[in-house]
């Protein structure tokens, strides 16, 4: 017999143990756990695969958190999805820990790829693209997070790509699905999406030793469309995006990306988050150069060609400022108001860039044309 | 270490071979979540200085003689920052009276794609969460550790709108035993070639050194000296049980303003060099300035710890602050009466004032 993985998102050991959930027993589902000791520090993260108390299989699971807009967690989540053995996986797929992200921190040196990876990441961006664009063209009203879920993890493991959220630093899901006022960072759930929805899929791929990692915005049914403030936030993001592509060539300082995308969004009455940021990608998830979004920042370093990063703004309606849900994952913005967010992976070339995932024509999503607030 | 109202009691499964219907279960009792946000929302903005020096150069009796000399809340933070391995860190908030422990929140400990460290947020919810508790923090670092990285880590962008921002650095040195920590070969060696140690590097970073237990040499000219070959920009001041007046060392605002006086430049294995040049008379200047600038730090080959500058055009003063790589051009700066030329002081590894001098030319 073979041996089994711990269900622990941070053990990840082949256990002989013969110990497992109960609570998922009785679901037919058996996860094993090393001991007692694996299965309580893993608590928090396991039950939120289990019905509520009541048996309820939609259910809130912080009820008593002071939500910043419509939007709540519809749990349980669907239990961990497998990948197959012969699938390379990243250093943290089993742990949840990134040590080579971890050794290498923030002060690390800018990567110069050669001509051979750069050709091997372009074939991990292509492929990132291609499972983007399935997955985005199921997007319609009623359809789950969770689904969408299911579907990107499935055109992954067919294209022998391993989904690179799961389980970095013990992320559940496959993909991270932010909807409306989500900033980043959503768990796929049992959340349908609603006419007039916007919702965000960010994707990145883990194949050939690259990470390749891009993420589009969407208009949710054709309500969104018509909502003249939405389409605003969302095409200006859209927009802020192109324009600091547009800047990147090299002998570019990266603090100047910042002050691109912060003086569009704020002509089109957008504001700018600051948390989070673009990144140096590649071997690893995230690496230097650091691409903050906002004006008046002090990142360090000159584009050279043969460096690869992205760039990955996201704009609110209303305040910049964002705040984390219990999940420790979710961030949303603190006044409820909504947030898009468009990302580019790039290469920095001897001429200029290269958008290493570009939409092809067939692309599901993007731009449509700003509607005037009377409606013309 | 917990208070109770912090804690949540959840009763969990006791994991089975088989199913049952009988489920036991076990008491689990974990910390309440506590709303948390990257974005503080109190508009005050506390220091905060980084205080290093070797193990036994006297920093906790410093900290204290703080504590009880200043009339301000101060919130001591003991710990190395820098190592994500660590996940709780305690903090102390001490006034003249009394003193508080309490454990920062360092979140899920997850550095992706955020701005900042995870313990930079821990510090900026510690003091939205204080309610006017805490005036100042002193963020104490191992005597082992390089404080270039901790300073740049809480240097932090304008834009971010924080509620903390960096004071200074404050070297802490012991009289009696820093000339021979200059020269330890076995010790905390840094690179190849030249010896640079770890307290040349805290030397460097230094905006104010204290020299400790200056009551057991007989001659401090000599350390004094050794200490202004290596960074000739800050102030020294010669204590004993950190005795000095809280003034000198706190609120001096190193990292916004130029505020300092260059007793000389020399040429040492790490060393102060200042470089003059005269005001501006275009205001394109500035531009061809960051681009040298940008390249010194980013590009060529020199290792620079720390830049300090002034530059004038007609009424445009902007001070150039500079901890390695990182550095910001500020606007709207004073002009002191004594300067009469555009400066720039360095501190780093054998640099050639000619050679600069000439280098910053052909961009300006």
């Amino acid at each position: 017999m073979s041996a089994i993985v711990c269900s622990a998102p941070h053990c990840g050991k082949e256990t002989i143990s013969q110990l497992k959930c109960p609570i998922c027993l009785k679901d037919g589902i058996s996860n094993v756990f090393c001991n007692q000791d694996c299965f309580r520090s893993s608590w928090s993260i396991h039950k939120s695969i289990h019905k509520s108390d009541d048996g309820s299989t939609d259910y809130n699971p912080f009820p008593n958190f002071n939500y910043t807009g419509d939007l709540r967690p519809h749990y349980p989540l669907s239990p961990r999805r497998s990948v197959p053995k012969h699938i390379k996986l990243p250093d943290y797929a089993k742990n949840g820990k990134p040590i080579s992200e971890i050794k290498q921190d923030r002060l690390g040196k800018i990567p110069v790829l050669t001509a051979k990876e750069i050709e091997k990441v372009k074939k991990t961006c292509k492929m990132a693209r291609e499972i983007l664009d399935i997955t985005a063209s199921h997007i319609k009203p009623g359809i789950t997070t969770d689904e969408i879920d299911e579907i990107l993890h499935k055109e992954c493991i067919k294209r022998n790509a391993y989904p690179s959220p799961l389980n970095y630093y013990n992320f559940p899901k496959s993909l991270c699905t932010s909807i409306n006022e989500v900033i980043c960072h959503g768990i796929p759930d049992k959340r349908k999406l609603q006419d007039g929805d916007i919702i965000n899929l960010d994707v990145t791929i883990y194949y050939l030793g690259f990470h390749a990692d891009l993420n589009e915005t969407y208009y949710v049914g054709d309500k969104a469309k018509c909502n003249p403030e939405l389409v605003n936030l969302v095409e200006t993001t859209r927009e802020c995006l192109d324009l600091a592509i547009k800047a990147v060539k090299p002998g570019l300082a990266f603090r100047e990306l910042g002050n691109i995308i912060e003086k569009h969004a704020n002509e089109n009455n957008c504001s700018v988050v600051r948390t989070y940021c673009g990144h140096g990608c590649g071997v690893l998830f995230h690496c230097q150069p650091n691409i903050p979004h906002y004006s008046k920042n002090k990142a360090i370093g000159i584009a050279k060609p043969g460096q690869v990063f992205t760039i990955e703004p996201m704009l609110n309606i209303g305040t910049y400022k964002d705040l984390s849900w219990p999940d420790k994952w979710t961030a949303v913005t603190q006044d409820g108001k909504f947030s898009a967010q468009f990302e580019q992976m790039l290469l920095v070339t001897e001429e200029g860039v290269e958008i290493l995932t570009a939409r092809n024509e067939n692309s599901p999503g993007g731009p449509i044309p700003r509607i005037s607030e009377n409606g013309n | 270490m917990l208070n109770m109202d912090q804690q949540e009691i959840e009763e969990i499964p006791i994991l089975v071979a088989n199913e049952t219907t009988d489920i036991k279960t076990e008491t689990l009792s974990k910390e309440k979540f506590k709303p948390f946000s990257s974005t503080p929302n109190t508009t005050k903005k506390i220091p905060i200085s980084i205080i290093t020096g070797y193990l036994g150069s006297g920093k906790s009796t410093l900290l204290q003689q703080i504590a009880k000399n200043s009339n301000k809340k101060v919130a001591i933070i003991l710990n190395e920052f820098g190592d994500s391995a660590i996940i709780e860190k305690s903090v102390t908030i001490q006034d003249q009276s009394e003193s508080v422990t309490e454990w920062l929140d360092i979140g899920n400990g997850c550095l992706c794609c955020t701005v900042k460290d995870t313990g930079v947020s821990a510090i900026e919810n510690l003091i939205e969460n204080s309610k006017d508790k805490i005036d100042y923090i002193l963020l104490e670092t191992t005597g082992i550790a390089d404080p270039a990285p901790i300073a740049q880590m809480f240097w932090l962008d304008k834009g971010l709108a924080s509620n903390i921002y960096i004071d200074s650095v404050i070297t802490v040195v012991d009289s009696k035993n820093i000339i021979k920590s200059l020269n330890d070969k076995d010790g905390h060696w840094h690179g190849e070639g030249e010896l640079i140690t770890t307290a040349h590097l805290q030397l460097a970073l230094a905006d104010v050194v204290l020299l400790n237990k200056i009551d057991q040499i007989e001659n401090q000219d000599e350390v004094s000296k050794k200490i202004r070959e290596i960074n000739s920009t800050c102030p020294i001041y010669p204590t004993k049980f950190g005795d000095i007046s809280i003034d000198k060392i706190l609120d001096l605002h190193s990292f916004d303003v130029y505020n300092i006086d260059i007793a000389g430049t020399f040429h040492g294995a790490i060393s102060t060099i200042c470089l003059n040049f005269p005001f501006f008379n275009d205001v394109s200047q500035f531009e061809k300035f960051e681009k040298f600038l940008q390249y010194l730090l980013w590009e060529s080959d020199e290792e620079i710890h720390r830049t300090k500058g002034l530059l004038v055009y007609n009424d445009d003063v902007r001070v150039v602050q500079g901890v390695r790589d990182t550095y910001e051009i500020i606007e709207n700066g004073k002009l002191l009466d004594s300067v009469t030329e555009n400066k720039l002081v360095l501190i780093g590894k054998q640099l050639d004032d000619e050679k600069l001098i000439n280098l910053l030319n052909s961009y300006i």
